[in-house]
């Protein structure tokens, strides 16, 4: 080979080499690059969690810490007006420790206890505030009750302390501790766990306001009859959809809890699915859930309410009222309330949704009325209605009004005047008492994308 | 002589290569700069523009006017949908949906409607965590997420029980930011009217792919499709 053929072999081999050399190193810039900034956004994402944890468990200490102090006060005082004042703010400290608590990465059965203990702390303490507001003072059991809470306030606030200082103060990370799980706890959940020592049992508050256990735990009081079987079960909805075949009531499960039902699933002629729970007891029709998959409408409003009407006294034997309506999509949502001696049990409410394209009812909730339903000895109202008329503030028309039995807070029950008024085209829903003529609640109803609401 | 010809043009070569290899360094910095940067820009204005097409398309539907797919693409079927919806309220017919075919939608800032934020948030958890379960399973997942929000033991909001950590897979995964379906909206719906199959229920799992150990040891209250409802 000459000595030209083997420079221009080597020159060729060379811009082989050359090139292959710049294809691997733009890749490899290139990887390098997109990695780089990767890592930057995980770094700095990672950093930005961390804040919010951090900023949380902070917020968390002082709050838990505010709590105690403001615990310990109210123990010392002897003025209700300043006790009420303390209550006040110790339930807002009560409620942002629990805000704080439950945005830090604990995993769900982590520590249940302290978050019950918290929420509840705020409950009762907002309960008492508002006891105070009434005029009323607290009582030796009350008082003891808080001296409870904070004797476990002061456990709490000792253990978050030394969590903070064994861990936090030495660079420990939230983030890191707990963004994995391992079967049913992170590393966070684990060290977090210490906050709630053994030695602590944490009080029972009993009282009626927000998280107390009796909200959880109602009663049911309108269920009675003998048990029933499967097939009665079924009987019952072949009443209601008497059209359905035997075949297309299929028996699914049962469900044990608060009510007792066999549940069954029902295909309709126009193949839509239903579920439909059947109570054991007495074998009533407790819930049908479904939709329809329609938005025509050949079934007006009225008939629509005329047939949930029709179900819910066959289903009851009650006389019902449709108290609110609304269609959204191509389903009517209908609530009914029984009615005695002319007076509205909004307890004892049965949502109905009826179907307007094929007429057929696709969802039916009876657990408020079977909750509720009892025989009363409703009282005659006492405060005059035309002094309740006055209590409507000016520049609100009145547009109906009416003796009802209303559902006022954590199972209540109140009679009222219930007035419909509408102020710059906005509906507004006045409860004053018809005992005492004091405003018990208003409730206004606002437009939402999915129908109107009452707040 | 040769040689020295055949040197002088390898060096030429490698001048041309070198300024080669600088040029290419460069469209690929910047190249990869640009595309993160246009990423998650691009990102952010499909998500905007998407979103509120999606909303005209679900309103649209719950009407009567509009049957297709919730997409968030304005196509011929949307824009037939948008015409027939304007005829019908007496607006200028154009396909085109401006602030007052919005507000006729009720989608608009002046119609003085609420966002229903919450049913929203609702939907996307119950389409995230119960697609393809029974409609009734569907209504029992945003019933427990609302009895949640009651009980003390988890945080008092709605954004707050879906948002809880580790508390919903599906937040986990991503899975929450997907476009909730009509039966997602009808479930969450039902529940937000007091809708509740399971009676109270604070737990669901599914037995099968379930990890955690403890969740087996809550009280079972019912059996809906793959999820096991429990206190």
């Amino acid at each position: 080979m000459s000595a030209t053929a083997k420079i221009k072999k080597r020159n060729k081999a060379n811009r082989a080499l050359i090139i292959a050399l710049c294809i691997v190193s733009a890749l490899l810039i290139t990887t390098t690059i997109l990695w780089l900034t990767n890592m930057s956004k995980n770094n700095s994402m990672g950093l930005t969690i961390e804040g919010v944890y951090s900023r949380n468990f902070y917020d968390l200490v002082d709050n838990v810490n505010n709590t105690e102090v403001k615990l310990s006060k109210v123990l010392a005082s002897s003025y209700d007006s300043y006790s009420r004042k303390l209550l006040g703010e110790i339930s807002k400290n009560a409620n942002s420790a629990s805000y704080n608590l439950s945005n830090l990465p604990v995993s769900l059965n982590g520590i249940d206890e302290t978050k019950k203990f918290i929420n509840q702390v705020g409950g009762y303490t907002s309960t008492l505030c508002d006891k105070l507001d009434r005029g009323q003072t607290l009582t030796s059991a009350e008082l003891d009750t808080l001296e409870q809470i904070y004797e476990s306030m002061l456990i709490l606030k000792n253990n978050l302390s030394n969590f903070n200082d064994e861990y936090i103060m030495q660079g420990f990370n939230i983030f890191k501790n707990g963004n994995i799980l391992d079967g049913d706890y992170n590393n966070f959940t684990l060290k977090i766990q210490g906050i709630k020592s053994s030695s602590v049992e944490y009080p029972t508050m009993i009282y009626d306001g927000p998280f107390a256990d009796g909200q959880l735990n109602q009663e049911v009081k309108g269920l009675d009859g003998d048990l029933v079987s499967v097939d009665i079960a079924k009987q019952t909805i072949k009443k209601i959809y008497s059209y359905v075949a035997d075949e297309d009531i299929t028996y699914k499960s049962e469900t044990t809890g608060r009510f007792d039902t066999f549940d069954f699933e029902v295909e309709l002629n126009n193949n839509v699915m239903l579920y439909v729970q059947i109570t054991k007891t007495g074998g009533k029709l407790l819930t049908v859930s479904g939709y329809g998959d329609s938005n025509q409408k050949a079934t007006t409003l009225s008939d629509a309410i005329t047939k949930a009407k029709q179900i819910a006294k066959g289903q009851t034997g009650v006389t019902f009222d449709c108290v609110w309506s609304d269609v959204v999509g191509g389903d009517a949502y209908i609530n009914l309330a029984p009615v005695e001696n002319k007076i509205i049990l909004y307890p004892d409410l049965i949502k109905v949704k009826v179907d307007l394209n094929s007429g057929e009812m696709v969802g039916y909730s009876a657990s408020s009325f079977y909750t509720n339903h009892t025989s009363r000895s409703l009282q005659s109202a006492t405060y005059d209605k035309a002094n309740a008329d006055n209590k409507v503030p000016s520049g609100f028309v009145v547009e109906m009004s009416r003796l009802c039995l209303a559902p006022i807070e954590y199972g209540e029950e109140k009679l009222c005047y219930e007035y419909k008024c509408l102020k710059n085209d906005i509906t507004y829903y006045i409860y004053i008492n018809a005992q005492n003529g004091v405003t018990e609640n208003i409730l206004r109803v606002v437009e939402t994308n999915d129908g109107s609401k009452l707040m | 002589m040769e040689t020295k010809v055949q040197k002088k043009s390898f060096k030429k070569f490698k001048r041309v290569f070198i300024l080669c290899l600088c040029l290419m360094f460069t469209f690929v910095l910047g190249g990869t700069l640009y595309a993160v940067n246009y990423s998650a820009e691009t990102q952010v204005a499909a998500v905007a523009t998407t979103s509120e097409n999606k909303q005209v398309q679900q309103k649209l539907k719950e009407l009567g006017y509009y049957n297709g797919a919730i997409d968030g693409i304005f196509g011929t079927q949307t824009i037939s949908a948008i015409k027939r919806f304007q005829r019908d309220y007496g607006l200028t017919v154009d396909g085109i949906v401006g602030k007052n075919t919005l507000a006729k939608l009720g989608l608009g800032t002046t119609s003085g409607k609420y966002s229903s934020s919450d049913i929203y948030l609702l939907a996307k958890c119950v389409h995230a965590e119960a697609r393809g379960e029974p409609y009734v399973g569907q209504v029992a997942v945003a019933a427990v997420i609302l009895n949640r929000v009651k009980d003390p033991n988890f945080p008092n909001t709605i954004s707050g029980v879906i948002y809880q950590p580790w508390a919903f897979t599906a937040v986990n995964d991503g899975q929450i930011n997907l476009e909730p379906n009509q039966s997602a909206y009808n479930a969450a719906t039902d529940a937000m009217n007091g809708w509740d199959p399971t009676y109270g229920c604070i737990y669901y799992y599914n037995p099968v792919t379930a990890t955690s150990q403890w969740i087996f040891s809550r009280q079972t209250v019912i059996t809906i499709g793959k999820h096991v409802f429990a206190i």
